[in-house]
C-alpha cells in the first residue's frame, strides 16, 4: 500500500516536471523572437553581427536614430491618430446598432448580423481597387481619413458582433424599470447600458485599436510618404537607409518600439482582450 | 396578465421599427460606403481593362481577364502556395493551440503569467513578426542558421527565402509562431464552458489523461474545433502582410492576395489585378458560407 | 447653428484642400533617396531657396526606396492629373515610360552646353518626338568591384572576359575556403539576384557583356544565342561560386557579404565605393573597380545605366519655377558637390576636372564605363514597362532557382526563356497599338467623370 502511494506520488512529480517543462518550451518559444529583436537593437554596427545570447556592450544609438532622423515620429504619430479615432468611431457606430439588435426583433435583422459576420471574412484585396477609386474621388489620396475610412472594414463587422453579443447577455429586468417610465431608446442606450457596458467598450476599443494600428495593405496602398505612412508601412519600407551599416539593427528598434505598448496594454487588459476574442467568434 | 404584457410590447415593437433602423443607419452607411461599394467596383473593374493611371477610361472586356488568369502559371503557383499556407499552418496551429490551451486550462502557479506569455506573438504586430523573423533567418547573420550550425544539423548557412519550397515553409513557421496565440484562446474559451466536474471526474478516478481527451474532450470540443479551424482557415488564406515582407519578390512563391495587389498596384493592371481579387473572393465566399452556417446556432441564439 | 458652423467648416476645409494645388508657392519635389542622398539634396533645394530669399519654398517628398513602389505611385499620380507634385525623381528607365506626362523643358534651358552630356545620357533625356524632358541628378552605372589584396595573395590578373572573372572567381574561392573560419562562407562572385528590378540591370549588364541585347530593333531578342549564353553564365556563376542567398539579395545585402570580406568580385553601383572604403570594413583600400568585363566569345565592355533624373510634371501649377528648381539642383556645380559621396556626374568634362579627381581619384576610371554604359530597354515598353521588367526579373529569379533545384533532366532554361520572349514580344505590340488606339479615341469619358459632369 504504501509502495503504490510513493509510485503515485512519483508519477505526479514527473508528470509535473514534464508539465513545466513543456510551458517553459512554449514560453520560451513565444519570447524568443521578440528578445531576439531587443537584443539585436541594442548592439552597435560592430557587433550587429555577433551570435551572442546576450550583448556584451549595450548602445542606444539605434533608437536615438529612429527616433531623431529615420521620420519614424511621424509615423507613430499617424498610428496613433488613426487608431484612435478609427477605434472611437467605431465604439460609436457600434454601439449605436448593437443596441436594437440584441434588444430587438425587427425584420431584417438577421440579415444586418449576418452581412457583418461575412464582412469580416471578406479579404481585403478584393475592395482595394474600388476603395482606391471612392479614395481619389473624395480627394483624400495619402490622408489619414482615408486609412480611417478603410480600417472601418476590418474594425466594424467584429466590433458590432461582440457588441450584439455583450448587449444580449445584460439580463432584460435592467431596462425594463425604464421602458416603464417610457423612456425612450436613446436614454435608455445612454442612460442605462452605457454604464453597464464600460469593460466591454475598454475591451472592443482596444481591438479595435489594435486592428487598425496593425493595418498594413491599405496603408501601405493608401500613402506615399513618409508624413503620411502608418508604422507598419515605414517598417516595412524602411531598407537602405543610413550609410554605414545594414539597416538591421534600426529595424529592430524600431520594430521594439512599436510593439511595446502593444505588448504593455495587453498585458493590463490580458483578461478583458481575451474575453472579447472569444467572445466574438464562437462559444456558442 | 402576463399575456397581455406581451401583446403591449409586441405592439410598441411595430410603433418603433424605423427607429431602429436608424440607431443601424451610421453602421449600415459605413458597411455599404467602406465595404459594399468598393466591393461592387472591384467586381466591376474585373470585367475591365481598367488601368490604375487612367481608371476614368474603361471598356467592358468580358470575361477577357478570367481566361487570362486561368492560363497564368503564376497566379495557379500563387493558389497552390496559398492552399500549402492554409492546409498546413491551420492543422499545425491547432494542434499546437489544442496543447497551449489544455496548458492553460489546468490551475497552476503562473498561469497568469503565461496567459500573458502566450499572448505576445498575437500582439506583436504582423509587420514586426516578419521583420524579425526575417532577421532571424538572414542566411548569413541569422541567428537559426547559427543555431542549427552549432547544433551540427546543418553545416552550411541555409539561405531560407531562396528557395520555393523553404520560403513556403519558412512563412508556415511564422504564421503558426504568430498565430497559434489566437487559436489557444479559442480552444481555451471552448474548454472553460465545457462542464467542469468532469474533468475532475475523470481525474479522480485514475483515469489516465490520453483517455480522458480523446473519449471526453475532443468530441465535446468538436463544434468548437470546426469553428475555429474555418474561422483561421479565412484568415491564412488572405494573407498577405507576411508573405509581401518575408519573400524574395518572385512571383513563383507570391500568395493570392500579394499576386492580386502585384498586378493591382505594381503593374498597375486593375483589369486583372481584380479579376484575382475576384477569384480569391469566390474561394473566400465558400469558406464564409461554411463559416456563417456554423454560425448560425450562434446566431439564433441571439434570439 | 452648431450645425451650421461645422458645414461651414467642412466646407471650407473642403474648397481649401482643392485650391491649395492653385495657391501654393510650394514647389513639391520626391525623392526616392535616404541617407547622404537626401541631405545633399536638402542642401542643394535650401541653397535655392536662399537665391529666392525664402520667395518659395520646396516640400520635399520622400517616396517609397523600393523603386518598382515608387513607379507605381508615379503612374497613381499622373493617372489622376495630380497637381500634388511639380518635380518628380526619376530613374533613367522611367523617362520614356512617363514621357507623355512630362513638361518640356526646351524653353528653359536654352543656356545649357548640350553636348557635354554623354551621349547615353542624353538619349534618355528627350522624348520620343524631340522635347527635353529631363535633365540628370546622377548618373550609375554598374560596376565589378574587386579585391586587389586577393589577386595579388594568388597571383591572379585583373580578369579581362567573363569566363576568366568565373575562373578566378573559383579558384579563389577554393583556395580561401581551405581555411577554416572561411569554409562555407567565403564566395567568389557577388550579384543581385532578388526578384526586383536590380536583377534586370544584373541580367542587362551580362547579355551585353555577351554581345546581345534584351530589345533590338523593337523585337525582343532575350532568347537569342547570345541571350542563353549569358543565362547559362548566370546558371554557372550560381552554382559554382556564389551564395544561393543572392537570390534574395539587392544592392545593399551583397554590399554587406563583401564588405566582411566574404567574396572576391561583386557587382554594384559606384555608391558602394565610399562606403566600402569606410572605417569599420574588412575591405577598406582593397578594393578595385573595372567595368564588367566581356566575354571572350564576342561582346563589350559593360555596365548597366541607372542614376536618376528630375522632370516636371505636365500637371503642375509652377513649370516656370519648377523648372528652374531642376536646373538648379542639376546643375554642375551641385554634380561637382555630390563626387565626394560616389554619386558620378552626367557631364563628361567634370571627369577630367583636376578637382573632382582630387576629391574622388577613382571617378576617373568611371569615364570608360559609361561611355559602355547600357540603357534598359524602357522605351520599347512604354507604358508597360514595368510589366516587362518584372517579366525579366521574374524568369531570370526562376531559372536561377530551378538550376539549383531541379535535377539536371527537368531543368530547361531554353524553354522558360522562349516563353519570356514570346511575352516581351506581346508587351512590345501592345505598346504599338496603344499608340494608334490613343490617338483613336480621345473622347471617351469615364464613369466618374460623367457622374461629376452631371453634378456640375
Amino acid at each position: 500500500m504504501i509502495k503504490l502511494e510513493n509510485r503515485w506520488k512519483y508519477k505526479r512529480w514527473i508528470k509535473s516536471a514534464v508539465f513545466f517543462a513543456m510551458c517553459l518550451i512554449i514560453a520560451a518559444c513565444c519570447l524568443f523572437p521578440f528578445y531576439w529583436a531587443v537584443v539585436s537593437s541594442l548592439r552597435d554596427s560592430a557587433s550587429l553581427f555577433s551570435t551572442e545570447f546576450f550583448p556584451s556592450k549595450i548602445t542606444f544609438e539605434n533608437y536615438k536614430y529612429v527616433f531623431n532622423d529615420s521620420g519614424f515620429g511621424y509615423s507613430f504619430w499617424n498610428s496613433t491618430v488613426v487608431a484612435t479615432l478609427t477605434s472611437l468611431l467605431t465604439l460609436f457606430i457600434c454601439l449605436l446598432a448593437a443596441y436594437p439588435l440584441a434588444r430587438h426583433r425587427f425584420p431584417g435583422r438577421k440579415r444586418v448580423l449576418m452581412i457583418a459576420l461575412s464582412v469580416t471574412t471578406l479579404p481585403h484585396v478584393a475592395v482595394l481597387s474600388g476603395m482606391y477609386e471612392l479614395i481619389r474621388v473624395l480627394n483624400i489620396y495619402n490622408e489619414k481619413s482615408a486609412l480611417i475610412m478603410a480600417d472601418m472594414i476590418i474594425t466594424v463587422p467584429f466590433t458590432l458582433w461582440i457588441m450584439t453579443n455583450f448587449i444580449n447577455s445584460i439580463p432584460k429586468e435592467i431596462e425594463e424599470a425604464a421602458i416603464m417610465d417610457g423612456a425612450n431608446k436613446y436614454t435608455i442606450l445612454t442612460k442605462v447600458f452605457l454604464p453597464i457596458l464600460g469593460p466591454a467598450i475598454v475591451t472592443t476599443g482596444l481591438l479595435a485599436f489594435i486592428a487598425a494600428w496593425n493595418e498594413f495593405l491599405f496603408a501601405l496602398t493608401f500613402t506615399i510618404n513618409d508624413q503620411a505612412r502608418t508604422v507598419p508601412v515605414s517598417l516595412a519600407l524602411f531598407s537602405g537607409a543610413s550609410q554605414h551599416e545594414l539597416p538591421w539593427g534600426l529595424i529592430m528598434a524600431a520594430s521594439v518600439l512599436v510593439t511595446l505598448p502593444l505588448v504593455m496594454l495587453v498585458v493590463i487588459f490580458q483578461r478583458r482582450i481575451i474575453s472579447g476574442l472569444t467572445a466574438g467568434s464562437i462559444k456558442g | 396578465m402576463r399575456i397581455r404584457k406581451v401583446e403591449t410590447s409586441k405592439a410598441k415593437e411595430k410603433k418603433t421599427d424605423f427607429s431602429n433602423w436608424l440607431f443601424l443607419a451610421p453602421c449600415l452607411l459605413v458597411l455599404i460606403l467602406c465595404a459594399g461599394w468598393p466591393l461592387l467596383r472591384s467586381i466591376f473593374f474585373s470585367f475591365t481593362n481598367a488601368s490604375l493611371d487612367n481608371l476614368n477610361q474603361t471598356d467592358f472586356i468580358g470575361l477577357e481577364n478570367f481566361v487570362s488568369l486561368a492560363r497564368d502559371r503564376d497566379w495557379w503557383k500563387a493558389v497552390l502556395n496559398t492552399f500549402l499556407i492554409t492546409c498546413i499552418s491551420v492543422p499545425l496551429e491547432t494542434i499546437f493551440g489544442m496543447v497551449v490551451a489544455l496548458i492553460l486550462h489546468t490551475n497552476f502557479k503562473g498561469r497568469g503569467i503565461m496567459r500573458a506569455v502566450v499572448l505576445v506573438p498575437w500582439t506583436i504586430p504582423t509587420i514586426v513578426s516578419a521583420r524579425i523573423w526575417g532577421w532571424m533567418l538572414n542566411d548569413s547573420y541569422g541567428i537559426i542558421n547559427e543555431l542549427l550550425m552549432k547544433a551540427s544539423i546543418i553545416d552550411a548557412p541555409v539561405a531560407w527565402m531562396a528557395s520555393n519550397f523553404l520560403s513556403i515553409m519558412s512563412m508556415i513557421v511564422v504564421e503558426v509562431w504568430k498565430t497559434t496565440p489566437y487559436m489557444a484562446l479559442l480552444l481555451l474559451a471552448g474548454l472553460q464552458s465545457m462542464p467542469q466536474d468532469c474533468f475532475e471526474a475523470a481525474e479522480v478516478d485514475g483515469v489516465p489523461f490520453r483517455k480522458t481527451f480523446v473519449s471526453i474532450i475532443l468530441p465535446m470540443m468538436k463544434p468548437t474545433i470546426i469553428v475555429a479551424v474555418i474561422f483561421r482557415a479565412l484568415d491564412a488564406v488572405r494573407i498577405f502582410d507576411l508573405v509581401y515582407i518575408l519573400s524574395s519578390g518572385n512571383n513563383a512563391n507570391a500568395t493570392m492576395s500579394v499576386f492580386a495587389r502585384r498586378h493591382l498596384v505594381e503593374y498597375q493592371d486593375i483589369g486583372f489585378g481584380s479579376a484575382a481579387a475576384t477569384a480569391l473572393l469566390f474561394f473566400i465566399a465558400f469558406l464564409t458560407v461554411l463559416y456563417i452556417s456554423f454560425n448560425k446556432k450562434k446566431l439564433n441564439s441571439l434570439d | 447653428m452648431k450645425k451650421y458652423l461645422i458645414l461651414i467648416a467642412v466646407a471650407v476645409a473642403f474648397s481649401a484642400g482643392v485650391l491649395s494645388c492653385v495657391q501654393a508657392r510650394t514647389i513639391k519635389i520626391t525623392s526616392r533617396s535616404k541617407g547622404v542622398e537626401l541631405e545633399l539634396l536638402r542642401k542643394a533645394v535650401d541653397e535655392w531657396m536662399a537665391i529666392h530669399k525664402g520667395k518659395h519654398k520646396v516640400e520635399i517628398i520622400t517616396l517609397p526606396h523600393e523603386s518598382n513602389n515608387c513607379f507605381a505611385q508615379y503612374q497613381g499620380w499622373f493617372g489622376a492629373e495630380s497637381c500634388d507634385v511639380d518635380v518628380l525623381q526619376m530613374d533613367v528607365a522611367w523617362v520614356g515610360v512617363f514621357s507623355d506626362y512630362l513638361a518640356s523643358l526646351d524653353e528653359y534651358c536654352t543656356n545649357l552646353d548640350m553636348n557635354d552630356y554623354f551621349d547615353i545620357i542624353k538619349e534618355n533625356m528627350y522624348s520620343n518626338d524631340g522635347h527635353l524632358i529631363a535633365l540628370p541628378l546622377y548618373t550609375d552605372c554598374g560596376l565589378l568591384y574587386y579585391r586587389k589584396d586577393l589577386l595579388e595573395k594568388y597571383n591572379r590578373s585583373v580578369p579581362k572576359t567573363l569566363e576568366e572573372l568565373y575562373d578566378t572567381a573559383l579558384y579563389i574561392q577554393t583556395e580561401e575556403r581551405k581555411d577554416e573560419s572561411k569554409k562555407n562562407k567565403f564566395y567568389g562572385f557577388i550579384f543581385q539576384a532578388k526578384a526586383f528590378e536590380i536583377l534586370t540591370c544584373n541580367f542587362l549588364e551580362i547579355i551585353d557583356a555577351c554581345g546581345g541585347a534584351i530589345v533590338k530593333n523593337g523585337v525582343a531578342e532575350i532568347n537569342s544565342d547570345k541571350g542563353i549564353y549569358a543565362i547559362e553564365f548566370l546558371i554557372k556563376c550560381m552554382k559554382n561560386i556564389t551564395n544561393r542567398g543572392v537570390l534574395t539579395y539587392s544592392e545593399e545585402d551583397a554590399r554587406g557579404i563583401f564588405q566582411l570580406g566574404n567574396a572576391v568580385f561583386i557587382r554594384n553601383w559606384p555608391y558602394a565605393y565610399t562606403l566600402m572604403n569606410g572605417p569599420s570594413t574588412a575591405v577598406a583600400g582593397k578594393i578595385g573597380i573595372m567595368p564588367i568585363p566581356p566575354s571572350a566569345s564576342g561582346g563589350k565592355e559593360s555596365g548597366a545605366l541607372g542614376g536618376w533624373f528630375m522632370t516636371v510634371s505636365k500637371f503642375s501649377k509652377n513649370k516656370a519655377l519648377a523648372a528652374d528648381l531642376v536646373i538648379y539642383v542639376t546643375s554642375k556645380a551641385q554634380q561637382k558637390l555630390r563626387v565626394a559621396s560616389s554619386y558620378l556626374p552626367a557631364f563628361k568634362s567634370l571627369y577630367s576636372d583636376k578637382e573632382v579627381l582630387e576629391i574622388n581619384p577613382f571617378i576617373a576610371n568611371m569615364r570608360e564605363s559609361l561611355l559602355n554604359a547600357v540603357a534598359r530597354p524602357s522605351k520599347s515598353f512604354g507604358k508597360n514597362y514595368s510589366k516587362a521588367t518584372s517579366e525579366i526579373f521574374n524568369t531570370i529569379n526562376t531559372i536561377l532557382t530551378d538550376s539549383l533545384d531541379e535535377s539536371p533532366e527537368d531543368f530547361k532554361p531554353q524553354r522558360l526563356m522562349k516563353r519570356l520572349n514570346d511575352k516581351l514580344n506581346t508587351l512590345i505590340k501592345k505598346q504599338n497599338e496603344k499608340k494608334t488606339d490613343a490617338a483613336n479615341d480621345n473622347g471617351k469619358v469615364g464613369f466618374f467623370k460623367r457622374i461629376m459632369n452631371c453634378i456640375s
